[in-house]
């Protein structure tokens, strides 16, 4: 994927051209529809921000200049759209740590699952709860970046400098790794108990790793 | 105050190494959301598309990669106003300049007029029996010299006698060879004796057929019963010649005063042919003039009158 040939796509879209904006649906809208629900906690509100980002899309098609690429266009389209709506919908982003939205992203329900899922859905759960805990920019430049995007992307989108999203990224991967580690070392006991001394959980979840390893 | 291990942690993270449990989690938006946001966009450029969609079924739906770039239109218009200036250009100038074929009509043009000229002074000139005249190359005039003739250019080697020129008739062309001794004469003085000559040709035409026929037979050509019949009309023509000239003698009369020639000869031919206008007074004048300006030279007695002539 280039970004010559999403800023083609873009133009030719703008002149009418509708497998052009096709193409550029099917390559971003997997990246930006998982930055959306993992930055909502919502399926519903992700769904809403998600259609609202792309209909800013079509409509400033005419205006489109390429000064940057077009996933930072896209990214920051979006996350405008994701601060209008906690606006609108007064939702305080630090405070809106509630578990419904992600209950029903879960693999699966516990009882379809064998043991080894059911660890892994707890990993999940206790990742997502430790995002909740972060303050929104460095949730909202964590999940950016774990989106694809570099670290002047994010800063980009975020109307930020390189070195505030550098900082903000440290302090958000260091809190995650201070709430996740404990959990994360014992579920390596306990499946590397169960299955073997792979280290690594038979779910395929990764394990934290300490540097060099 | 950083701590040198969460540094190395967060480097290594920055490397895209996996020091975060990974969320497997892969959610896609469903099928009713990409069809919504199809859908915005179907309707978004809806009056657009409809070109589009045309010229993709034209290119054979290759995608739209068939369809003109944004730059041909222009390109196509500006080649279009070069190639219509070109030619427009090209046309006009060809128009203005003559052409090729042109020229060569002008020259069959100028061949047919100089060869009818060329005809009408040999048949004069063999009508006044003028035998170089007559042996002269009138009819093989070169295609320049008709050509010259025609665009009223002059040969070299010729000069056009001013004020003898009459009308319908080129003027008479004297080669500068024929007389190397003398000096030219000077335009006034020339007039008279055009005029002369051609009274003369005028009274040399009834045997201007004799002379042709000479001529024909002598040079044993196929061509002379053509001649014949030319030297037959060459009579009118001589006739109608010295009615011109004779039109212009009072010019010429004007002009009687200055400078007699220098030639003797030449003087009393015209004296003589004064005579035989009957002009007796205007040709003992100038007798007089002549015996005043050559006092030793020999005059032969002028020759008597007929009989039967009233004196």
């Amino acid at each position: 994927m280039s970004t010559d040939d999403d800023d083609e796509l873009m133009r030719r879209y703008a002149r009418g051209d509708m497998r052009a904006f096709e193409a550029l649906y099917r390559r971003h809208k997997s990246a930006l529809y998982r930055y959306l629900v993992r930055q909502t906690r919502n399926t519903e509100t992700a769904n809403d921000v998600f259609q609202e980002a792309w209909s800013k899309v079509i409509t400033s098609r005419e205006r489109y200049e390429p000064r940057a690429q077009f996933r930072t266009f896209l990214f920051r389209i979006a996350h405008n759209c994701f601060i209008d709506h906690c606006r609108r919908a007064a939702v305080r982003i630090e405070s809106s740590g509630g578990e419904d939205g992600w209950e029903g992203m879960l693999p699966g329900s516990e009882q379809d699952q064998p043991d080894t899922r059911v660890e892994q859905a707890q990993l999940t759960a206790r990742y997502r709860a430790a995002l909740a805990t972060l303050p929104a920019e460095q949730r909202d430049t964590f999940l950016l970046y774990e989106s694809g995007l570099s670290l002047d992307e994010v800063a980009s989108v975020s109307a930020v400098g390189p070195e505030t999203a550098k900082s903000r990224l440290r302090y958000a991967v260091t809190k995650l790794r201070a709430i996740l580690a404990p959990a994360a070392e014992a579920i390596s006991a306990g499946g590397a108990a169960g299955a073997g001394a792979s280290g690594v959980g038979s779910a395929g979840v990764g394990v934290i790793q300490e540097p060099g390893v | 105050m950083t701590d040198p291990e969460q540094d190395e942690v967060f480097e290594a993270y920055l490397k895209r190494r996996p020091v975060l449990p990974s969320l497997d989690d892969r959610p896609e938006p469903s099928a009713a959301l990409d069809q919504k946001v199809m859908a915005a966009a179907r309707e978004a450029i809806g009056p657009q598309r409809a070109g589009v969609d045309a010229a993709h079924g034209a290119a054979g739906g290759s995608g739209g990669m068939n369809r003109a770039p944004r730059w041909a239109v222009p390109i196509a218009l500006a080649a279009t106003i070069l190639l219509s200036l070109s030619v427009v250009m090209n046309v006009s100038l060809n128009t203005n300049r003559p052409s090729p074929n042109r020229d060569r009509m002008a020259d069959a043009r100028a061949d047919v007029k100089a060869s009818a000229e060329a005809n009408a002074i040999a048949e004069s000139d063999a009508a006044a029996g003028v035998a170089a005249r007559a042996k002269s190359p009138a009819m093989a005039f070169s295609k320049d010299e008709r050509r010259e003739s025609v665009s009223g250019g002059i040969p070299s080697n010729e000069v056009v006698l001013p004020g003898a020129k009459v009308a319908g008739v080129a003027a008479p062309r004297v080669p500068v060879e024929a007389e190397p001794a003398a000096p030219a004469p000077a335009p006034a003085a020339e007039a008279p004796e055009v005029v002369a000559s051609a009274a003369n040709r005028a009274r040399a035409a009834p045997g201007a057929a004799q002379v042709t026929d000479a001529l024909a037979q002598s040079e044993g050509t196929a061509a002379a019963d053509s001649r014949v019949a030319r030297a037959a009309s060459a009579e009118d023509k001589a006739a109608l010649f010295a009615k011109r000239a004779g039109a212009n003698q009072p010019a010429a009369k004007s002009t009687a005063a200055a400078p007699h020639p220098t030639d003797p000869k030449v003087w009393l031919q015209q004296i003589d042919a004064l005579r035989a206008a009957g002009k007796t007074e205007q040709a003992a004048a100038e007798m007089r003039r002549f015996k005043a300006a050559f006092p030793g030279y020999e005059v032969s007695p002028p020759p008597p009158a007929p009989p039967d002539l009233p004196k």
